[in-house]
């Protein structure tokens, strides 16, 4: 009798033996699971999975209620040293423009005080003046324009919650200047009196407290005809310059803001949404995403034509901004909760259209998927107000509304994978 | 457009239906041209019919793995398609209750593969620019078959059987659309549609013995199982791995239910054995798909838009067996050998575009006897080509080769001496 090894239950042996064939049996589908997933990719059945694959397609959804909207407009040219978001030019002019609307802005600076000027003496202080690199113009280009720099009144901050147009008081001209288009640099050359009266305050230890800053703004009386609004540069180091006899000491900024009140187009393009920055106007729309259930979504591109003939009229310019915000607005219990959807840009071709595909590809992924609880009621183009590097202006984006003989309108469109019913 | 197709063993023609169906009998029927339904046997349990369980004499029990490769070609494109794969194939239990006239048996096999794999590489006009794209189609999964059984003799010349069969399993389907914009997202669509039911087999066969010579036998067996009808739940997904979102169906709900009608299978064979030399066998299924019925769609039926390109499945086939030694268990390992050779020929269960897919095959195989009594390794394979390079279709040109372990032995012994 064979000898089985194994447990031994009453009257009953066990099935497997010393000499069993399942370890041989294991080690073969072992190998055969080995070689499973060799494969070529070369290959054939195109006409057999036609019928079975979901092929991509394309659906342009218009957008409809095309259309400007005013909103309480922050103060979204304010900044200071502590605001991460430099704050990077000031505006300042007077431009008269029926078809985008009046404007006129003052700018607002105030300064850091270099360490080595509390080593100076009042004495030393001979000669102070304020020079700013002009980078920015918005109007006729051919003006010459007025202006008048002010002692600021009273304390003031870097508080974005302050209206757009917020003006701050200041006193008497210290200063005039006429700045035209030649000119490569704003400079104000303050007058001896006002040296001798604020030097102790310049090289002394109140300096935060006791200096308040200037305002440029045009000078009184003047009447644009178109007028101009510049913009200068608040990045470079140097603002406020103070000479002694043997060295010259540079103030950066603190603080700078651009007050602008703008009014609206009196003679507004025709066929064009005239809408600028700066001026508490948004562009709003509406597209409707419901009819097509949740299908894959592989892009979704956001393409506003740009009708970049107002954009220079002669030697009258209105730039277009380097970039845009989208958000979609959802209003919950009528309070409106806004979504950062991502950043418009100008294409090649002209059109202001959306950056970041992917991220707003997702979005409206979910909208497909969770209508009840991620649809937008409408969409809104601001001017940005997050991202670095976005200096004020009155930029313009001169959106092309659909009409007779208009072959590029504003349009969403949607690339699925699958057909759309 | 271009298009680059990977079949894997169960072939593109595996998206069609539940997937390409899988014959199941023992590894001596799969050598001899998969026709099992009359083979008996007291060392293989045929599980084609539950009548031929109660011819077993030992508690047996057997397991096999696979390997196929697949070459694919059609007349739509230059390239071929190549695949390679394993599989485990079916695991039994079988137990006599009272050897050579009552057996129980359990059977856990593959009822139907899904296993295919293909790319699409096309372009599409957005923005009056093309995107170039690749849309990648992948299907896997398919049904499992549980069968619990008995087959008794009612007398020397009759016998007959009947199993319970579960079916369940799961349908997967992935299609993964990837644009080369970088602006564009890949999309992930899987559908995953569950199945399960239950069904039952009913089997006879009918010996007659000493025809021609005092050893020979002669059986004709038929049987039937059961249309079955399974309940589906499909789930379709967005995305991958954890970051899925589940696409809600029209109604609103997260998966879609309904109904599949499997149609029944009738099996049918003849077999002739002289002694233990040799034996010869025939026989047949058929499996009426054009009566396939879902209220959800399948691979090539869709009940809304009327799109039914299943038909009717059989397969006729039939194979000789040869030992040299017989029933002597003196003799060589090689003359107790088993040679097999078989053959077959099958209707697919799909028409693609009206075009039948025939499948011709031979089958082969050696059985190695053990020197444990009632052992045996079964070396089988399966060459053959299926369908067609005629319109849309593809011919596969396929090579598999199985390893099958069968083993059987008095299981409870009541020892005389402790």
């Amino acid at each position: 009798m064979r000898k089985l090894r194994g447990p031994r239950w009453e009257g009953v042996r066990p099935l497997v033996s010393d000499r069993s064939p399942v370890r041989a049996f294991a080690a073969a589908a072992f190998a055969a699971l080995a070689l499973s997933a060799c494969q070529d990719p070369a290959g054939v059945g195109l006409g057999l999975i036609d019928e079975e694959q979901s092929d991509p397609s394309v659906r342009v959804v218009a957008l409809t209620d095309l259309d400007t909207l005013v909103f309480d407009a922050p103060a979204i040219g304010i900044a200071d040293v502590s605001n991460p978001r430099t704050q990077a030019r000031v505006l300042v002019g007077d431009v008269r423009d029926a078809q985008f609307g009046d404007a006129r802005a003052v700018g607002y600076l105030d300064l850091l005080q270099p360490a080595a000027a509390r080593q100076l003496d009042t004495d030393d202080v001979q000669r102070v003046w304020i020079e700013l690199p002009r980078d920015y113009a918005y109007g006729d280009t051919t003006t010459a324009l007025p202006l008048s720099l002010h002692a600021i009144q009273g304390s003031w901050s870097a508080d974005p919650s302050y209206p757009s147009d917020t003006l701050f008081s200041v006193g008497a001209a210290l200063a005039t200047t006429t700045v035209t288009d030649a000119d490569t640099t704003l400079r104000f050359d303050l007058p001896a009196s006002w040296v001798t009266a604020n030097a102790a305050t310049l090289v002394g230890d109140d300096f935060a407290e006791g200096f308040e800053g200037f305002a440029i703004q045009p000078q009184a009386g003047y009447a644009p005809a178109p007028g101009l609004v510049a913009g200068f540069s608040t990045l470079a180091s140097a603002s406020l310059r103070l000479a002694t006899a043997e060295d010259t000491l540079f103030f950066a900024l603190s603080e700078v803001f651009s007050s602008v009140r703008a009014s609206g187009p009196t003679a507004p393009p025709a066929g064009v949404l005239p809408a600028r920055r700066l001026s508490g106007t948004a562009i709003r729309f509406e597209a409707d995403l419901a009819s097509f259930g949740p299908l894959p979504l592989a892009r979704g591109l956001l393409t506003l034509p740009l009708d970049r003939s107002l954009t220079q009229m002669g030697s009258f310019v209105r730039p277009l901004p380097p970039v845009a915000v989208l958000y979609g607005i959802r209003d919950l219990d009528g309070t409106p909760t806004r979504t950062l959807l991502g950043a418009l840009d100008i294409t090649d071709a002209g059109d202001l259209a959306i950056v970041d595909t992917r991220t707003f590809t997702s979005a409206l992924q979910q909208v497909l998927l969770s209508p009840a609880t991620a649809s937008f009621d409408r969409f809104e183009i601001r001017p940005d107000v997050t991202l670095d590097s976005n200096p004020a202006s009155l930029d313009v984006l001169p959106i092309v509304l659909p009409g007779a003989g208009v072959t590029s309108v504003p349009r969403l469109s949607l690339t699925f994978v699958g057909r759309p019913s | 457009m271009q298009a680059q197709g990977q079949n894997n063993y169960g072939s593109i023609y595996s998206l069609y239906g539940l997937g390409e169906r899988v014959e199941t009998g023992s590894s001596q029927s799969a050598m001899l041209g998969h026709a099992g339904a009359a083979l008996r046997s007291g060392s293989y349990v045929g599980l084609t019919n539950p009548a031929l369980w109660a011819d077993q004499g030992v508690t047996t029990f057997s397991a096999g793995a696979s390997v196929a490769t697949v070459r694919g070609e059609d007349g739509l494109t230059d390239g071929t398609s190549l695949g390679t794969a394993g599989d485990i194939s079916a695991l039994h239990l079988g137990i006599p209750l009272l050897p050579g006239r009552l057996g129980v048996a359990v059977a856990y096999r593959p009822y139907s593969r899904v296993n295919y794999r293909a790319e699409v590489e096309d372009s599409l006009l957005v923005e009056g620019t093309y995107a170039p794209y690749s849309l990648n189609q992948e299907g896997a999964g398919g049904l499992q078959q549980l069968s619990l059984g008995v087959g008794v003799h009612l007398g020397p010349a009759v016998q007959i059987g009947a199993s319970a069969e579960g079916l369940f399993g799961t349908q997967e389907f992935l299609q993964r659309t990837r644009f080369t914009d970088l602006g564009f997202l890949e999309t992930r669509e899987a559908r995953s549609t569950r199945l399960r039911g239950l069904t039952g087999t009913v089997g006879a066969v009918v010996s007659a013995r000493s025809l021609r010579a005092e050893d020979d036998a002669l059986s004709i067996a038929a049987s039937l199982t059961f249309p079955a009808q399974l309940s589906a739940t499909r789930t379709t997904t967005l995305g991958e791995s954890l970051d899925r979102d589940t696409l809600q169906t029209p109604d609103g709900s997260v998966s879609l239910d309904g109904d599949v009608t499997l149609p029944l299978t009738a099996r049918g064979g003849l077999t002739y054995r002289s002694g233990g030399r040799w034996l010869a066998t025939v026989g047949g299924s058929y499996e009426p798909w054009s009566r396939f019925e879902s209220t959800i769609p399948l691979g090539g039926y869709d009940p809304a838009t009327g799109l039914d390109l299943l038909s009717d499945r059989w397969r006729v086939g039939g194979g000789v067996e040869v030992t040299p030694a017989g029933r002597d268990l003196r003799a060589s390992a090689l003359r107790r050998t088993s040679y097999r050779l078989g053959g077959y020929a099958e209707h697919g269960l799909y028409a693609p575009s009206g075009e039948d897919v025939m499948t011709m095959a031979l089958t082969g195989g050696i059985s190695v006897p053990n020197r444990l009594t009632g052992a045996r390794f079964d070396l089988g394979v399966e060459a053959g080509t299926r369908g067609s390079t005629t319109g849309v279709l593809v011919r596969d040109s396929f090579l598999k080769g199985t390893l099958t372990i069968n083993f059987g032995e008095r299981w409870f012994v009541r020892r005389r001496f402790d």
